[in-house]
């Protein structure tokens, strides 16, 4: 048997209600922002629904032994594509087939409960990924050493580090055993050392003669991994050959598009909150001063922004998150930083520089999330303007000689000036 | 070689029982994730499972029993309510849990294979042994009131599966709306109390006037009530036409709700 997956013309259409008639791009940022909005039954109510093309058409093979690569942009399809193979969802047109048992990770840990055990969670997320209870008898000992977590087998998952939690979801996870082994870029999750062990991991599995389709964002991530990869653009294939060409041909393509800064975002749609405020601009720059949308792990990143006030509020607030996978949970994010204690008045502008230190924030290519509301908001429910998936990715390259990675990041907020009243100036660092 | 084909609008059986029989370890699992989850980091935990049925029980004997003097078919109103609220309980459990099972694991829903009737079938488990419970408790207390135990003990069971599974024909379809429209979560506890007050939970049958009744044991839940009733404490109330209905609608029932979640899985990943 020479080949392990065939795809052949699959198609994913997705029905996406939104409130009002926008230009077509929006629809994939729609998707992209979860489908949380479908909960809101009041919001249903005047939604109008529009068909989308998560996947049109996609074509391709993998042969055995192969590991593949499925790249390109958020709302490139990936994640559909992903999905279809691991039969979480059904295309809605073509089909594919899968030679050998299929081991799919969109994530690591999936369905650790907080207040099981270690013990209890690795039974529970390994039946999960398909595993028996019998299998995992026989693994126990050695997913337990790989995951370095022996003394705390019988204390609830609650009480880890995250760095445990993480080592502990990818333990279990790391011994599947499958043929075709389908895996997000889960990866990029955990510390450099781990990390290390996981990709070690991977290419064993490979070397084993089995397949593994590897689905990323990060170029660098596929070039260090894949022989082969496809690159998936507007829910079609763009670009299918070796890693090296295809990467090539997509950093060509995303180099001519603009990244880094986000211009015209008072048009952003991706955005909630009554609007007090509002982010006009947006942009990253390195600590020499260049826009640029890549950094190394351990550098300095300066996001320099310009926010307006539309209606007086009594005070300002920012958080800037980043988001992550498929998923797009809130990996890290910066501390609720205080722009301004006093009242704004509207018409006012405000220009700051949030300066990020990005040595706690793993590798791997993310949106932004940003918010900005009252100080002393208990939760971040409480907001004037809200960004979501900014679409200005930010990527981090691995600096192997990092520290750790935790949710809270240091960071330190600088606002230039409020005009037309520049009374106000401050700066804290946390 | 396993091979998996993946193809638009497959076919899917009404039940597929070589995809639970491969997943059943997941099944034990999550039915034991359920269990234990439930009572973690409560001080009293079981105690919480016998004081559930227990205390009603008691406040409903002294309101209706003591104070009102409700007729009670001649068993003490404590135990005509203690199995009344059994089978009720059962019931109740479940539409409630595995009603709301799907969304609650929406997150594995999304992000893993696995057959989606597991789901489900997984949140019985902390149902049966909620049930199980009780019916110690039960089995506990009857004894001191020296009721004669006919040979019709043997049927209780029988009840108190009807029970379950018309709980869970009903509950698969809640599952499968409430992914859709979580209308469901406000209409549902507004339909359970309404069909509460129209069951014989916590009176007695004997209640309802003579002329009524037919149209009173169209409902489902009387059947498992007074069947159950009439298995333990030998109560007169229960009619052949209550066990036909309770019987028909949990056959009836158990079909049509795996119907439509079979139906309804589909979508779920989407939507969610």
């Amino acid at each position: 048997m020479d080949t392990a997956v065939t795809i052949e013309n699959l198609s994913k259409k997705y029905l996406i209600s939104h409130q009002q008639k926008t230009e077509k791009t929006t629809f994939r940022q729609q998707l992209l922002s979860g489908f949380g909005r479908f909960s809101s039954a009041k919001r249903m109510q005047e939604t109008q629904q529009e068909v989308f093309w998560a996947l049109k058409d996609v074509s391709f093979e993998i042969k055995f032994g192969e590991v593949f690569g499925i790249i390109g942009r958020n709302g490139a399809g990936k994640s559909t594509l992903l999905k279809i193979l691991s039969r979480i969802t059904e295309p809605t047109e073509g089909s594919a087939t899968i030679y050998g048992k299929v081991g799919a990770l969109l994530e690591v840990g999936t369905g650790f409960h907080p207040e099981l055990t270690g013990r209890e969670n690795i039974y529970l997320n390994g039946t999960l990924l398909g595993l028996k209870k019998r299998e995992i008898d026989k693994l126990f000992d050695s997913i337990v050493a790989f995951a370095e977590t022996e003394k705390f087998l019988d204390t609830p998952v609650k009480r880890y580090s995250s760095g445990m939690y993480v080592r502990l979801a990818f333990a279990v996870a790391a011994h599947l055993n499958p043929d075709v082994l389908i895996v997000d870029e889960v990866l990029a999750v955990g510390d450099a050392a781990f990390q290390k062990k996981c990709i070690g991991q991977m290419s064993r599995v490979a070397r084993d003669g089995r397949t593994v389709i590897v689905v990323t964002h990060s170029m660098a991530l596929a070039e260090a991994l894949t022989s082969r990869c496809a690159w998936l653009q507007d829910g079609a294939v763009r670009a299918i050959g070796p890693s090296k060409n295809v990467a090539s041909e997509y950093l060509k393509h995303s180099q001519s598009v603009k990244i880094g800064v986000s211009e015209g975002l008072d048009n952003y749609k991706l955005r909630r909150g009554p609007g007090q405020v509002r982010m006009c601009a947006f942009s990253a720059y390195d600590q020499s001063g260049q826009l640029t949308p890549v950094f190394r792990r351990g550098e300095k990143v300066a996001f320099k922004m310009t926010i307006k006030v539309l209606q007086e509020c009594r005070e300002l607030c920012l958080s800037l998150a980043f988001k992550l996978g498929i998923s797009g949970e809130h990996l890290v994010r910066t501390p609720s930083l205080t722009i301004s204690e006093s009242p704004l008045a509207a018409d006012q502008e405000v220009e700051c520089t949030l300066q990020v230190d990005t040595d706690r924030i793993p590798a791997g290519l993310y949106d932004l999330y940003i918010w900005l509301g009252p100080i002393k908001a208990e939760t971040f429910d409480e907001f004037y303007d809200i960004l979501d998936g900014l679409v200005t990715p930010i990527e981090i390259l691995e600096d192997f000689s990092a520290g750790p990675s935790r949710t809270q990041i240091a960071s330190t907020l600088k606002v230039e000036s409020i005009r037309p009243d520049p009374s106000a100036t401050s700066s804290q660092r946390v | 070689m396993t091979v998996t084909r993946i193809k638009a609008k497959s076919k899917l059986a009404l039940f597929d029982w070589r995809g639970l029989k491969d997943y059943r370890d997941l099944l034990y699992y999550l039915a034991l994730r359920d269990v234990q989850v439930r009572y973690k980091q409560t001080v009293l935990g079981v105690v919480w499972v016998i004081l559930q049925p227990l205390v009603p029980a008691i406040v409903y004997a002294i309101l209706f029993g003591a104070f009102a003097k409700l007729p009670s078919d001649g068993q003490p109103y404590l135990l005509m309510v203690l199995c009344g609220l059994l089978p009720w309980n059962m019931f109740n459990n479940t539409v409630n849990r595995v009603g709301a099972s799907v969304v609650a694991n929406g997150s594995l829903i999304s992000k893993v294979y696995f057959p989606r009737l597991i789901v489900p079938f997984a949140s019985l488990g902390s149902v049966i042994i909620d049930a199980l419970v009780a019916v110690a408790v039960l089995a506990v207390i009857l004894p001191f009131f020296h009721i004669a135990i006919g040979p019709q003990i043997l049927l209780a069971p029988i009840f108190l599966l009807f029970a379950l599974i018309i709980g869970l024909g009903i509950s698969l379809i809640v599952a499968s709306l409430n992914v859709y429209y979580r209308d469901v979560n406000y209409m549902v506890p507004f339909a359970i109390q309404l069909l509460y007050y129209g069951s014989p939970v916590v009176y007695s049958s004997e209640l309802i006037p003579e002329r009524w009744r037919f149209l009173y044991a169209l409902n489902p839940a009387v059947g498992f009530i007074e069947g159950f009733r009439w298995s333990v404490l030998g109560s007169t109330n229960f009619t052949l036409q209550m066990l036909i209905v309770t019987t028909a609608s949990s056959v009836a029932l158990f079909f049509l709700g795996l119907f439509i979640f079979r139906k309804a899985e589909r979508g779920f990943a989407d939507t969610i």
